[in-house]
Formats: structure tokens, C-alpha cells, sequence
């Protein structure tokens, strides 16, 4: 190995044309991991491991020949892109919401005006609207029964049997 | 001939399995569990290039696995579905 020592703390050691990168996942969740070793795969081979529960270690070797220097760049070009990942991670969660309720207004606009057959489903389906002074029910149904009785009072005042009334409602 | 392993925790099964049918024109792939590794033994058609076929071999397993991460495993639900719907 060119070069055991770790730069800070385990972070990164080159050794023989590649270079490795111990991350913590704590810091770097495996998504970021993924993004930035997805962008790093057509200039490297990008491989990982996890050897332990708390690291993911990435180890990046180059298409090319790349002296030490020119590795310690790709492993700062790789830290760099795990920040860029992790941050565009961070503003997606923050603006989920408004994600989704922009698409789902894109989607209800992309589904046009409702047709005359979604309109009468619609109106089928509709709860009856509050009616508190009766305005629509029918006359009939309203007074109908009060008429009658008042017809019916009316005749025996004037002397005529309540059957020659009834006869009439049944004629009517 | 070359060996790869694949942890299991970062490399999907799925993934591995459909590279090395891609992958099955350059080179014969044997895998091997054991855990927590898969362990791919590869054997290139070109002895020289062997190195470069294993690399690259890699590449594709890591860059399928971070694709069907990023769509949720939705390929996953897919052919599962796919193969329920075979067997009925």
C-alpha cells in the first residue's frame, strides 16, 4: 500500500491506483451514497462494501491511470458530490408537499371538463341541499291536507254532509 | 478468472441477476452466496480484458441497484407482478 494512513479520522486511503473512502452513515444516508456513485461510474469503477453496521466504504478506481494527487482529487470530487446529493436529498424532502400538490392539480387539470355524463353522475350522487323553509316541497305535500280539512269544515257549516264532500274528492 | 463480492445490504439480488444476463455475452458469471456477500466468479471470453469486464460488471450491478433504489423498487413490484400473474 502506497500510503496506510487514513487523511482524518478513516476517511480516505489510496492505495495502488484506487482510492478508498470510509463514510458514515449516519451523515450520509445510502441514497446520497448511490446518487454520488451513479454520477462517478463513467469516469471510475465505483464498488461498495459495508464493513460494519455504522460505514459504507467506497472504493473508486479510475478508468485511467491517475497518480496519488490525482486520486486524493477524485476522492475530494467524490466528497463534494456526496454534500451536492445529500442537499438536493434535503430540499426534495422539505418540498414534498408542495411536489405532490402541484402534480396532483397537473393531473385533475390534465383530465379536462367534466362530460355530460360525469355531470349527471355527479348530480345523481349529490347530497340533498338543506332546505330549513321548505321551499321545495310541493304545494300539494305543503297544504294539501290542511285544504281538504278546511273544505271539508266549510261544507258542514253550510248544512251538506262531510260524504257528499268526500264524494267529490273522489270524483276529483 | 475474477471474483466480486456484493454485499447484500448494498447490492440487490435482482440487480446482480439481471447484469450477469446482460452481461452473459462477455463473460461466464457464477454466483455464490455467502452471506452477508453474494460472490461473483468471472470468467471472461478474453483473458486480457477480464479485469475490465469484472469492473465494469460491478459498475452495472451498482448503477441498477441505485436505479431501482431511486424508483422505490418499483421494477421489483413489476416482475413480481408479472410473475403471480404467470403462475395463475
Amino acid at each position: 500500500m502506497a500510503d496506510q494512513q487514513p487523511d482524518t479520522a478513516e476517511q480516505v486511503v489510496v492505495d495502488s491506483g484506487r482510492v478508498t473512502v470510509m463514510l458514515d452513515r449516519a451523515l450520509y444516508p445510502l441514497d446520497v451514497i448511490y446518487g454520488a456513485s451513479y454520477v462517478f461510474v463513467d469516469r471510475c469503477y465505483v464498488l461498495l462494501d459495508a464493513p460494519d453496521a455504522e460505514h459504507v466504504q467506497v472504493e473508486l478506481r479510475a478508468r485511467d491511470a491517475l497518480d496519488e494527487e490525482a486520486l486524493r482529487n477524485l476522492a475530494g470530487e467524490f466528497g463534494n458530490e456526496l454534500l451536492n446529493q445529500a442537499w438536493r436529498s434535503q430540499v426534495t424532502q422539505n418540498n414534498r408537499s408542495v411536489i405532490e400538490a402541484v402534480t396532483a392539480k397537473a393531473m385533475a387539470g390534465a383530465l379536462g371538463p367534466p362530460d355530460l355524463d360525469d355531470a349527471a353522475v355527479e348530480e345523481f350522487e349529490a347530497d340533498a341541499f338543506d332546505d330549513p323553509l321548505g321551499i321545495a316541497v310541493p304545494w300539494e305535500e305543503k297544504y294539501g291536507k290542511q285544504a281538504q280539512g278546511a273544505a271539508e269544515q266549510a261544507a258542514e257549516e253550510q248544512g251538506q254532509g262531510p260524504e257528499q264532500g268526500s264524494d267529490e274528492d273522489g270524483k276529483s | 478468472m475474477r471474483t466480486i463480492r456484493f454485499h447484500h445490504e448494498l447490492y440487490s439480488t435482482r440487480a446482480i441477476e439481471r447484469s450477469r444476463s446482460v452481461f452473459v455475452e462477455h463473460a461466464s458469471i457464477e454466483l455464490i452466496q455467502e452471506l452477508p456477500y453474494y460472490r461473483a466468479e468471472i470468467t471472461a471470453q478474453q483473458v486480457d480484458a477480464e479485469e475490465e469486464v469484472a469492473a465494469e460488471f460491478a459498475n452495472y450491478v451498482l448503477a441498477l441497484t441505485a436505479e431501482e433504489r431511486r424508483s422505490g423498487g418499483a421494477d421489483l413490484r413489476v416482475e413480481s407482478t408479472e410473475d403471480s400473474g404467470s403462475e395463475s
